[in-house]
C-alpha cells in the first residue's frame, strides 16, 4: 500500500486507532503493578529487584504510548498532503 | 542487605494475580497497523520484564517447593542486622526466607533510617557485639549522614538513652581495643577489623548529631563523649568550654579509661584541640586557675606538653592574657601539689625543664622594666625565674630556648607598637636579667656560655630588626656592621668560635652587652647615612676592642671620643642616646634583679 493509494480519510483512520492503542496503554495495569511491590508488601533483595523490573517496565509502556502518538501524528500530517 | 526476604503472604498474592491479569491485558494488546511497530516492540519488553524477571522468583516463592531457594527462615531479635524483619515476622505476621540475591539496594530509605533509629532505641538490640553488626552499623550510617533527610530520620526515632548506651559500649570497647594494641603492639584481624569500624561508627555519628549535643554529651562516659566531640567540629571556644568539662569529670575517676594504656579521654580531646586553631588558648584561659585539669589529665605526658605550650605562645596569647596563665602554671609546677609521676599512667615530668620550656618566650615579662605587663611586685619575676632555674640542666634548657626567647622579645616588640628606642630597652632589660641569672648560677662550663652568647646575639638581632632599617638590613650586612662582624669572627669572639671558651662567662657578658650597643649604633649609623643625614664620608662609628680586658668600659671611651670627634650634628645625640639606653637598661635591670633576688 503507497501513500498516494490512500485516502485522507483513511490516513485519519489509522491515526485515530494509533491515538486510542496509546490511551489503552496507559490505561494498563501493568503501568501500576509497582505500587503494589513496595515495602508493605516484602523487602529483601528479590523486591528491590522486581520492584526495578515493575518501574522498568512502566517506563517501557510509557515510552510505547509516546511511540503510538508519534505515529498517529506523523499519519495524521500525511493526510493533510492527499 | 540482610540477606533475608521478608513478606506479607496475603498482598504477596495479589500482587501475583495483579502480574497475571496485567500480562493478560498486554496479552491482548493488538493492532495490525505497520505504523505501531516500534510501539508493540516496546510492549513486548515490558511483557518480558514482567513475564520472565518479575513472576518466576515470585511464583517459586508461593510455591514452597522443597528444592526453591527461599527457604524458611527464624530471625533472632537481637540482632540489629536483621532486627526490622524479626519485628514484622513477630508483630506483623510476615513470612521470612533466605533470599538468593543480596546485592545492595541502590540506596537507603527514609523508612529504613527510621527503623535503625528505633531498633537502636530498643533494651533488648543495644548490645551490640558482633563485629558483623559493628560494620552494618557504620556502613549503614555512612549512607544517612550524606543525606539530612536520613539523618532527620535517624534522630527523630532515636531516644538520648541510645545515643548514650551505643557512645558508651562501642566506646568501652575501644579502650580495651587500645590497651591492647598498645601494649602488644597489634591486634589480630578480626579486633582491628572491629577497632575501623568502631572509629568508623563515632565518625558518622559525630557527624550526624544535631546542635543539640550538650546533654547528651554531658550523660555519657567521658570517653564516648571525647570520642563524639572529634567529628564535631566544634569552634574553638565551645570545644574547649567541652574539653574542660570532660577532663574534670575524668579526673573523678571510675572510668574504663582510667589506668588504661592507649590514649585515654584528655588524650583525645587535647588532640581536638590542637588541631583547632585558637582551642588550645581559650582551654588554657578556662583552666588557669585549675592547672591539673591540663597537667595531670592525660596520659601522655608529652601531649599534654605540646598543648600548654601552644596555647601559651605569644602568637597565640596576648601578654595580658598570659599574665593570669603562665605565673600560676609556673607556680603549680613548682609547687608540692604538682605530681612528678602524673596523672594515671603518665610517665615521670621534670617539673623544672618544663617550667623552663613554659616561661622562655616570656623572659621579657620577669624583669623589672616590664614588671607591670603580668603586675608583678618589684623583683617578683626575678625571684620566679631564680626558683625555675635551680640547677645546672634547667639552666641548659634555658639557653636552648633562645629561639623561644627571640620570639617572646619580637612578639612584645611588635604588639606593644613599640620604636626603636623601646626596642632597645627591651634588649637591655632581657640582656641584664640573663647576666644575672648566669652570675647567681656561677655558670662555668665552656659549652653553657657559648649557649648563652647565642641566646644573646638572638635577642641582639630580634631588637636590631626593630631600628630604622633593621626590617630590610640584617645585622651583620650595613658598611659599619660588615666591620663589627668581621671583627667579632676575626677574633674569636663571634657565636660558636673555638676561642669563645677562653673567655670566662662574665667577660663573654661584658663582651655581649658591648657588642649590643655596637651593634645597635652601627645599624643606625648605616641607616641615617644611607637617609643622607650623616654624610657619606663620616668615619665609622668605634668597634669594641677585642684586647681591653674591660670591653665594655673601653668602648664607652672609644665611642664618646667618635662622636666628639665625627661632627655628626644632631645626629649625635640620637645615637649617644640609643647606647645610653642599652648600657644603663642593662646595668639597672641586673642591679634590680641582683638586689631582688639576693
Amino acid at each position: 500500500m503507497t501513500a498516494s493509494a490512500l485516502s485522507a480519510a483513511e490516513l485519519q483512520q489509522r491515526a485515530l486507532n494509533l491515538r486510542r492503542l496509546a490511551h489503552r496503554i496507559e490505561q494498563l495495569d501493568a503501568t501500576v503493578l509497582y505500587r503494589r511491590a513496595g515495602t508493605d508488601t516484602w523487602i529483601g533483595p528479590t523486591a528491590q529487584r522486581c520492584i526495578n523490573e515493575l518501574i522498568t517496565a512502566r517506563t517501557l509502556l510509557l515510552q510505547a504510548a509516546d511511540a503510538s502518538r508519534v505515529a498517529a501524528r506523523q499519519l495524521e500530517l500525511r493526510s493533510f498532503n492527499v | 542487605m540482610t540477606g533475608f526476604l521478608g513478606f506479607d503472604n496475603e498482598r504477596l498474592l495479589n500482587l501475583r494475580s495483579a502480574m497475571h491479569r496485567a500480562l493478560a491485558e498486554l496479552n491482548d494488546l493488538h493492532i495490525s497497523d505497520p505504523d505501531a511497530t516500534a510501539t508493540l516492540h516496546l510492549v513486548r519488553r515490558a511483557h518480558g520484564a514482567i513475564a520472565d524477571r518479575c513472576l518466576p522468583p515470585l511464583s517459586a516463592l508461593l510455591s514452597c517447593q522443597a528444592n526453591t531457594t527461599y527457604i524458611p527462615a527464624h530471625l533472632p531479635t537481637n540482632d540489629i542486622v536483621v532486627t526490622r524483619l524479626a519485628n514484622l515476622q513477630q508483630t506483623q505476621g510476615w513470612s521470612v526466607v533466605t533470599d538468593p540475591f543480596s546485592s545492595r539496594p541502590p540506596s537507603m530509605t527514609i523508612e529504613d533510617a527510621q527503623a535503625l533509629g528505633w531498633m537502636l532505641s530498643q533494651t533488648h538490640l543495644q548490645s551490640l557485639t558482633k563485629n558483623a553488626e559493628i560494620a552494618w552499623l557504620a556502613t549503614n550510617l555512612a549512607e544517612i549522614a550524606q543525606r539530612p533527610e536520613l539523618v532527620s530520620a535517624l534522630v527523630t526515632n532515636m531516644t538520648a538513652d541510645a545515643w548514650t548506651h551505643l557512645c558508651n559500649q562501642f566506646g568501652d570497647d575501644r579502650i580495651t581495643l587500645q590497651s591492647a594494641l598498645t601494649i602488644e603492639g597489634s591486634l589480630s584481624d578480626d579486633d582491628r577489623s572491629r577497632l575501623a569500624s568502631i572509629d568508623a561508627v563515632f565518625t558518622h555519628l559525630g557527624t550526624l548529631m544535631s546542635n543539640d549535643t550538650a546533654t547528651v554529651l554531658n550523660t555519657m562516659h567521658p570517653y564516648a563523649a571525647a570520642m563524639l566531640v572529634q567529628h564535631l567540629h566544634l569552634p574553638a571556644g565551645e570545644l574547649a568550654a567541652v574539653s574542660v568539662n570532660l577532663i574534670r569529670r575524668y579526673r573523678v575517676g571510675g572510668w574504663a579509661d582510667v589506668q588504661r594504656a592507649g590514649p585515654g579521654t584528655a588524650d583525645l580531646l587535647m588532640h581536638t584541640m590542637l588541631d583547632t586553631p585558637g582551642a588550645p588558648t581559650a582551654f588554657m584561659l578556662l583552666i588557669a586557675k585549675d592547672p591539673a585539669v591540663a597537667l595531670d589529665s592525660a596520659h601522655s605526658r608529652e601531649l599534654a606538653e605540646r598543648l600548654i605550650l601552644e596555647g601559651t605562645r605569644p602568637k597565640n596569647i596576648t601578654t595580658q592574657h598570659a599574665a593570669d596563665v603562665v605565673p600560676p602554671l609556673v607556680r603549680y609546677l613548682l609547687g608540692s601539689e604538682a605530681s612528678n609521676s602524673g596523672f594515671y599512667g603518665q610517665g615521670s615530668r621534670d617539673n623544672s625543664v618544663f617550667a623552663v620550656d613554659l616561661i622562655a618566650p616570656w623572659l621579657l615579662q620577669l624583669t623589672t622594666t616590664h614588671r607591670n605587663d603580668w603586675h608583678f611586685a618589684n623583683g617578683e619575676g626575678a625571684r620566679l625565674l631564680m626558683a625555675v632555674i635551680d640547677d645546672g640542666d634547667a639552666f641548659a634548657r634555658l639557653a636552648q630556648r633562645r629561639t623561644e626567647i627571640a620570639a617572646g622579645l619580637g612578639a612584645t616588640i611588635a604588639t606593644g607598637g613599640n620604636n626603636g628606642r623601646r626596642a632597645i630597652e627591651d634588649l637591655a632589660a632581657i640582656l641584664g636579667l640573663v647576666d644575672t641569672l648566669v652570675r647567681q648560677r656561677s655558670i662555668a662550663h665552656t659549652a653553657e656560655a657559648r649557649e648563652l652568647w647565642n641566646v644573646g646575639f638572638a635577642l641582639i638581632s630580634v631588637a636590631a630588626a626593630q631600628l630604622p632599617g633593621g626590617a630590610f638590613t640584617t645585622v651583620g650586612t650595613g658598611v659599619a656592621l660588615t666591620g663589627l662582624r668581621k671583627l667579632l669572627v676575626q677574633h674569636g669572639i663571634a657565636p660558636k668560635s673555638a676561642k669563645a671558651e677562653d673567655h670566662d662567662t662574665l667577660y663573654a657578658l661584658d663582651w655581649q652587652t658591648t657588642v649590643a650597643a655596637a651593634t645597635v649604633v652601627c645599624l643606625t649609623f648605616d641607616e641615617m647615612t644611607r637617609s643622607g643625614r650623616i654624610a657619606a664620608n663620616t668615619p665609622a662609628p668605634p668597634l669594641p676592642d677585642p684586647h681591653t680586658a674591660t670591653p665594655g668600659a673601653r668602648y664607652s671611651s672609644d665611642f664618646e671620643t667618635w662622636l666628639d670627634s665625627a661632627q655628626l650634628g644632631s645626629a649625635a645625640a640620637v645615637l649617644f642616646g640609643l647606647k645610653q639606653t642599652l648600657a644603663s637598661n642593662h646595668e639597672t635591670e641586673r642591679d634590680a634583679a641582683e638586689l631582688t633576688t639576693g
